[in-house]
């Protein structure tokens, strides 16, 4: 009994390691180039864009960052990051860390900002992979743009 | 699809000055960007403490011991929004529509820092009619005529219409990882947890040879792949558990051997999946292994051997689930559970309804 039992349940795990082999295999299938085409280059990125600073600048619960904001500054520099991350012809050579260090940039803080990121890409009908795809790459940002 | 259509024409002709635009606020972004966002502080640091910071779907679903998770496995995320200078915490309340009996619990947790949740559910299984029917089962078993009354039972063995109670008291403590901000690694987020159990009847689990109260230790390690399968958030969780609850605690916890009472802990696997159809809306299932006792008596003592034999028939939990999220603090999962045989009864399976709120 407890041989079969120890037998099934190793045949459950080698099915879990089986199962996150097959997850592994799709997400390096889709080349980065297609990403920021499915964005609509870099018009489609400029118009997510400036749907995310129009939701984040009426955010309550962030907009205080942003009152000295250069947001003509920030728009153009947002919009080469995501071009770039999403395999797009741009250049984007920021450290996130320095731009945003003794800001005082709270978790809460960061999340919203995604939150608004995300509204912006569903307005803008950007296909959900390249969405996600997107806030993938920017997720580990935290690390470094959250103070702690 | 048109739209891009139109772009790759709007970039074929502009795509010169475009790529000049992209150098140049490269190389002019730099002393600008660092003077674009004033060093602010927060507005209102209470408001903000208790502002659920957390991004949607991430430890907003309650498993039925009250621990977040799915509806049977307890996942490494912590419960509700909190984010590392938050508090919060969320409300649940479950019901499962078994064959025989039904489940019904309620509770909640409270979440510091999205580090530590400590929770509570209140467990109340019902037999309904069932009750009865293994009130039969147990006389037969002893060799009872039939047409015997319950009441000849022993008093303790007496089930009639009864809920079979139990509290559980819960900590899970994250030790490493975020499964949301990870993306750049393959490590996961990683919990330990402590459940503390007890069943308010107490001469009941005496009578079938197990404890009213018992122990449960666990270590589940939760990855989220933000661009998993297809492009969609992808979750993967493996927890293993080290208890001697029987039927999850609700019929006690260890057994007997041929020497008095088996208590010894088992070390038993519980896998969780999950797949975001969309952002706000997971489909999933989880699969748990249970530990297995002899309750009652040994199998070969005349009358309560066989009775026993029948009650411990234990097999593993699983679900398929689906969890939505209508709002952030708001999660409603249905699913179907199939809990196999309990207290000798087969095929105990059906719906399983949850909802979740946050604050």
């Amino acid at each position: 009994m407890s041989f079969l039992r120890r037998a099934f349940s190793r045949r459950i795990l080698s099915i879990g390691l089986g199962f996150s082999t097959m997850l592994m295999a799709p997400m390096a299938a889709h080349a980065d180039a297609n990403y920021y085409n499915e964005f609509g280059q870099r018009p489609g990125l400029n118009a997510v864009v400036g749907d995310m600073l129009k939701n984040v600048l009426a955010d309550d619960r962030i907009k205080a960052y942003f009152t000295n904001a250069n947001i003509p500054v920030l728009h153009a520099s947002l919009v080469n990051q995501f071009c770039m991350l999403e395999g797009g012809p741009c250049q984007f050579n920021e450290n996130m860390q320095k731009i945003h260090q003794s800001l005082g940039i709270t978790q809460a803080a960061f999340n919203a900002l995604a939150e608004d990121l995300q509204k912006a890409m569903r307005e803008n009908n950007i296909p959900l992979s390249a969405q996600n795809n997107l806030l993938s790459k920017l997720a580990p940002m935290e690390q470094v743009i959250v103070t702690k | 699809m048109k739209k891009s259509g139109v772009h790759k024409k709007f970039n074929a002709r502009h795509r010169l000055r475009l790529m000049a635009g992209c150098t140049l606020a490269g190389a002019f972004a730099t002393p600008a960007l660092a003077q674009t966002i004033a060093p602010e502080p927060p507005p209102n640091l209470a408001a903000h403490m208790f502002n659920m910071g957390g991004l949607i779907t991430t430890g907003a679903v309650t498993d039925v011991g009250g621990a977040s998770g799915g509806g049977i496995v307890p996942w490494a995320l912590i419960g509700g929004y909190t984010t590392r200078d938050q508090v919060g915490g969320t409300a649940f309340y479950t019901h499962v529509f078994l064959r025989n009996y039904q489940l019904a619990t309620y509770g909640g947790l409270f979440a510091i820092s999205n580090r530590i949740e400590i929770s509570f559910a209140h467990q109340d299984f019902q037999l309904g009619s069932t009750g009865n029917v293994l009130d039969g089962k147990i006389l037969g078993a002893l060799g009872a005529r039939a047409g015997t009354p319950d009441s000849a039972l022993p008093h303790a063995l007496q089930l009639g219409n009864a809920d079979i109670k139990q509290d559980i008291i819960g900590v899970k403590v994250r030790l490493y990882g975020n499964a949301v901000y990870d993306q750049n690694t393959l490590l996961p987020e990683v919990s330990v947890g402590y459940a503390y159990h007890h069943i308010e009847n107490v001469s009941f689990v005496r009578a079938i040879g197990t404890r009213p109260s018992g122990n449960e230790y666990y270590v589940s390690a939760t990855k989220v792949w933000l661009d998993g399968l297809f492009g969609h958030y992808t979750m993967v969780t493996a927890t293993l558990d080290v208890t001697n609850a029987v039927q999850n605690g609700l019929l006690g916890f260890g057994g007997v051997g041929p020497n008095g009472p088996k208590d010894g802990y088992h070390v038993e696997p519980e896998f969780a999946v999950g797949y975001w159809l969309t952002n706000n809306l997971v489909l999933g299932g989880e699969y748990r292994f249970m530990p297995h006792y002899q309750l009652v008596a040994p199998g070969n003592v005349p009358g309560y051997g066989p009775l026993g034999n029948a009650l411990s028939k234990t097999s593993n939990w699983k679900d398929v689930y689906l969890a939505y999220f209508p709002v952030k603090n708001l999660s409603l999962t249905l699913a179907y559970a199939d809990l196999g045989t309990v207290a000798s009864e087969k095929n105990q399976n059906g719906v399983y309804l949850s909802a979740t709120a946050s604050f």
